[in-house]
């Protein structure tokens, strides 16, 4: 274990926590005691996380062509 | 009780589409994804119990179907990792501690509210855009549909540290992407 990560390693480690469910480790704890800015970086891989499952809103909208095509398969 | 097939492409394929291109990058195949899982769902009617809404069994479908899409393009994929990692490390004095130029910024007091506009929207689909199409595909299992990262590397098709390699790339790179293009722009 890395006692005194870098914000580079605390970057790598906030991301992999994401993914494998364990929580961080102490030195990265520490490391977000006294580090305003790697705290931001997991507010925002959080928001990420959890913003990004309901973005479903985009623009496009399915084709004149796609549809009359999906009816037609329908019937 | 299920609606009247002919009422469907109407009624769902806007929200089915629109859900299907947020996570793929390909107008054309998000159109034959919507078609499948409304195909699907044609044939399996039957089985609809009602213990959910419509909308909400269909959109169950055309996961499976996005699911199944993402497993192809991951087998047909090269499986080697790519140079533009150093992306990352230009983020980094020394590989240690954030340039001040690239430091990430406030995104205000309630990202979350402001993730809710159709701004955030747009701006997320450039964002995932612009990534490479690995790093985006596994951005969109784990975090958009929720896949478990174990299950995840194994439909990608890689073994799980370079699954952990693409995500954090993804992260790194929407963020500073979203930052600049919707919740903090401005000169940096």
């Amino acid at each position: 274990m890395n006692l005194w990560p870098s914000c580079r390693d605390v970057s790598r480690e906030l991301s992999a926590t994401r993914d494998h469910g364990d929580g961080l480790n102490w030195p990265t704890r520490f490391h977000l005691l006294i580090c305003d800015v790697c705290r931001r970086v997991r507010l925002q891989f959080d928001v990420l996380g959890g913003v990004v499952k309901s973005a479903t809103g985009f623009g496009p909208t399915l084709s004149v062509d796609a549809k009359e095509r999906i009816r037609r398969a329908l019937k | 009780m299920i609606s009247d097939p002919a009422t469907w492409v109407d009624a769902h394929d806007d929200r089915l589409f629109s859900y299907a291109l947020s996570r793929i990058r390909d107008e054309r195949a998000a159109e034959d994804l919507v078609q499948e899982a409304l195909i699907t769902a044609f044939q399996a009617r039957d089985k609809f119990a009602g213990q959910s809404a419509e909308l909400t069994w269909m959109i169950g479908i055309l996961r499976n179907k996005i699911f199944e899409h993402l497993r192809r393009q991951s087998r047909e994929a090269s499986l080697s990792l790519d140079k533009d990692g150093e992306h990352e490390e230009l983020n980094f004095e020394n590989g240690r501690h954030w340039k001040p130029e690239f430091e990430p910024r406030d995104w205000g007091l309630e990202p979350q509210r402001s993730a809710e506009s159709a701004e955030f929207a747009i701006a997320l689909r450039n964002c995932l855009d612009a990534l490479t199409p690995s790093v985006s595909r596994a951005f969109v299992l784990r975090e958009m549909e929720g896949v478990e990262s174990g299950r995840c590397a194994e439909v990608m098709g890689v073994p799980p540290n370079h699954l952990a390699v693409l995500l954090y790339r993804a992260r790194m790179r929407l963020r500073r992407c979203l930052e600049k293009n919707h919740f903090a722009p401005g000169p940096a």
